[in-house]
């Protein structure tokens, strides 16, 4: 009798989720088509409901907050701009993600030679505080200077699957690639952050086993 | 010799494998120690990756929606015109096809009563059908029709129409058809497609715009 009755609280949850689901797509179609008519209003929730998944992924691309910050925004005027040539058969995530890691690549284009290595970017981010935090915050650190070793191509392919969350299609339409050059790359890049990783944290980590 | 499926695990770990190379995989997997742990290690990079936030402040979203609104510029409206030209991009192929369509069909049927004419079975009641001495049946028409209003040129006109039979069953002047929707065809399919590529030039260049300083 129990069982039943959670069961039926798991598919009323389920249905509820589906439903949640359901309903912020259609006022985020909505939101879109009043932007696309002009209604700044609309594109500005659309801006809050994206900011910060868009500078996030741009920050792990470029690892500087000001640039992230920067490239998001850059990201969002450009989309305004060309919210005409937006078709809903693309999520406006993804939509969004292709402009800004255009523009993140184009400001890394200009900073090339001034960015710092893998050793000096995690000393930079040590702060006093406590032990855990400090940590927590050092392998944060680490793992982002890792990530910032990598080309830009491979480490552009890595941020999409292991931050966008992209399928291999998705990235290799984003980025105008063969699907094989997407997983060349991820390949690449994942092979090369496990040796990086590696020698920087615990073994346990990334041993082979 | 086992065959390892290294170049593999990474689609595999990101659920992009299926069919056959998906099986494969998983088989190999079952059996093999080496594969298995390499396929943990990338699990525990991707957990490594994704447990470790930036740790950074970064803008709150109010602010950061409020520094994007005072750069938006003002945009033109979507010009409702263009959604109306849009049909037009089918009916100029679809329109073509029509016309060519009524050419076959007309011809068919003027060739098939040619052929049965001459054997003599429609006696002369097809006989009008036939182009002849005579001028063609559309040339007497207009004539009749536009008898008192045509000036000398509109008849020479209609007289040179007539003699030239451009409505005819003559083999040349059909051919000429043929050519002349083909022509219209492929200059439509060559506008569209250079149509089609400006507009993919102008998204290409709207992900390449060069960032503002």
């Amino acid at each position: 009798m129990g069982d039943v009755h959670v069961n039926k609280m798991t598919v009323n949850k389920e249905k509820g989720q589906r439903v949640l689901i359901t309903k912020s797509a259609e006022v985020e179609a909505d939101l879109i088509l009043r932007a696309q008519q002009g209604d700044r209003n609309a594109f500005g929730e659309l801006v809050r409901r994206h900011h910060r998944e868009v500078v996030d992924l741009v920050y792990r691309m470029c690892g500087d907050v000001q640039l992230a910050e920067d490239a998001a925004q850059e990201a969002f005027v450009r989309a305004w701009l060309h919210l005409d040539s937006y078709r809903p058969l693309t999520a406006l995530r993804n939509w969004l993600y292709r402009i800004a890691v255009n523009a993140a690549l184009d400001m890394l284009r200009r900073e090339r030679g001034t960015g710092e290595d893998i050793q000096s970017l995690a000393l930079h981010d040590r702060q006093p505080g406590p032990e855990t935090l400090l940590v927590q915050k050092e392998r944060a650190a680490l793992v982002q200077a890792a990530i910032l070793s990598l080309t830009p191509a491979s480490r552009t392919v890595l941020v999409l699957r292991e931050y966008g969350e992209l399928s291999y299609q998705e990235i290799a339409n984003i980025l105008e690639v063969p699907m094989g050059t997407v997983m060349s790359r991820l390949n690449y890049a994942r092979n090369r952050l496990r040796e990086l990783l590696a020698e920087q944290l615990s073994p346990l980590e990334v041993e082979d086993g | 010799m086992v065959e390892h499926v290294t170049e593999w695990l990474n689609a595999y770990l990101d659920g992009e494998l299926n069919g056959m190379r998906l099986i494969r995989v998983q088989t190999h997997l079952a059996e093999c120690a080496t594969c298995r742990a390499k396929l943990e290690g990338l699990r525990n990079l991707s957990a490594l990756l994704r447990e470790t936030s930036p740790v950074v402040e970064f803008t709150p979203t109010e602010r950061f929606a409020a520094q994007v609104a005072l750069r938006l510029p003002h945009r033109e409206p979507h010009p409702a015109g263009r959604e109306y030209q849009r049909p037009a991009w089918w009916l100029v192929p679809a329109g073509l096809f029509a016309a060519w369509v009524f050419l076959q069909v007309t011809l068919g049927l003027s060739a098939l009563l040619t052929a049965v004419g001459q054997t003599g079975l429609l006696d002369n009641t097809t006989a009008w059908l036939q182009a002849g001495q005579q001028p063609s049946v559309w040339v007497m028409t207009a004539s009749n029709l536009f008898a008192g209003n045509l000036n000398e040129t509109g008849r020479q006109l209609l007289q040179f129409l007539g003699e030239a039979d451009v409505l005819g069953g003559n083999l040349f002047v059909q051919v000429e058809w043929q050519i002349g929707i083909a022509v219209l065809y492929w200059g439509w399919l060559i506008f569209w497609w250079l149509h089609q590529r400006h507009g993919k030039m102008e998204a290409e260049a709207v992900s390449r715009l060069e960032v503002m300083s």
